[in-house]
């Protein structure tokens, strides 16, 4: 049987594409982050816009990293 | 010259009712109300992704201190979520337990007793959909303590303000 799917009480089938989902959550820590911390009110939102995309991309970073140290660097420091 | 206020009793007594409100009674409307998004956002983001079953106080204790910082509001979900979506059930000990319904299983919303071969009130969440979704909502309770106490005391912020 296939139930209607009612928001917020059923999960989203975000299986496919769950690691997009770093973007709201970036901008969601940038925008309560950036409201305490910005001196200007003026500039909250831009400034969490940057802080957003600099997160994304830190984390795109952290995983290349990951990904060469586990499949590149590992292996020829301590082979198989 | 006078001096800074240091702390803000009113603006931590109405950011803990709810997220950025702190900030919003105490005169900084505009950021109190990008706080509350935030921190709502989050919070509500997560329920969005995984459903209400991220929010349990039973099933998820640990993760719902996180998530109780949110406030009144996530006490509010726990106990919707509580009572008016799990079925009540008896555990092998013959205590009453209160758990999600299983997929065959509907609700007695009189009795909130497990019904054969109803619809279930909602679908738990599994796997990295309900991870995510509890980091969202855990996430959201972290960012309104830094809120708060930001609310309460304004720091560097608050004297550069009141000294210009």
């Amino acid at each position: 049987m296939t139930l209607a799917y009612l928001p917020f009480l059923d999960p989203i089938n975000a299986n496919d594409w769950w690691f997009l989902l770093i973007i709201p959550l970036a901008l969601g820590i940038s925008l309560a982050y950036k409201a305490v911390r910005v001196l200007d009110e003026r500039t909250i939102l831009r400034q969490a816009l940057v802080m957003t995309v600099q997160i994304v991309l830190a984390m795109i970073a952290l995983g290349f990293g990951c990904y060469l140290f586990v499949e590149q660097v590992l292996p020829r420091i301590a082979p198989y | 010259m006078h001096e800074p206020p240091s702390f803000r009793p009113l603006g931590l007594l109405a950011g803990a009712v709810l997220p950025g409100l702190g900030h919003v009674v105490c005169g900084e409307r505009k950021r109190g109300l990008f706080a509350g998004a935030g921190v709502l956002g989050l919070f509500f983001g997560g329920m969005f992704i995984g459903g209400i079953g991220v929010v349990d106080r039973q099933a998820e204790p640990i993760w719902f201190v996180g998530q109780a910082l949110v406030g009144p509001v996530a006490f509010g979900v726990d106990a919707l979520h509580q009572n008016r979506f799990k079925v009540i059930d008896t555990s092998s000990r013959g205590l009453p337990i209160r758990r999600p319904a299983y997929p065959t299983e509907g609700r007695n919303p009189d009795t909130g007793f497990p019904v054969e071969g109803g619809t279930p009130p909602y679908v738990s969440s599994i796997g990295k959909v309900r991870e995510i979704g509890i980091l969202y909502a855990t996430l959201a309770g972290m960012m309104n303590l830094i809120v708060l106490l930001d609310a309460a005391i304004p720091g560097v912020r608050g004297k550069e303000k009141a000294a210009s």
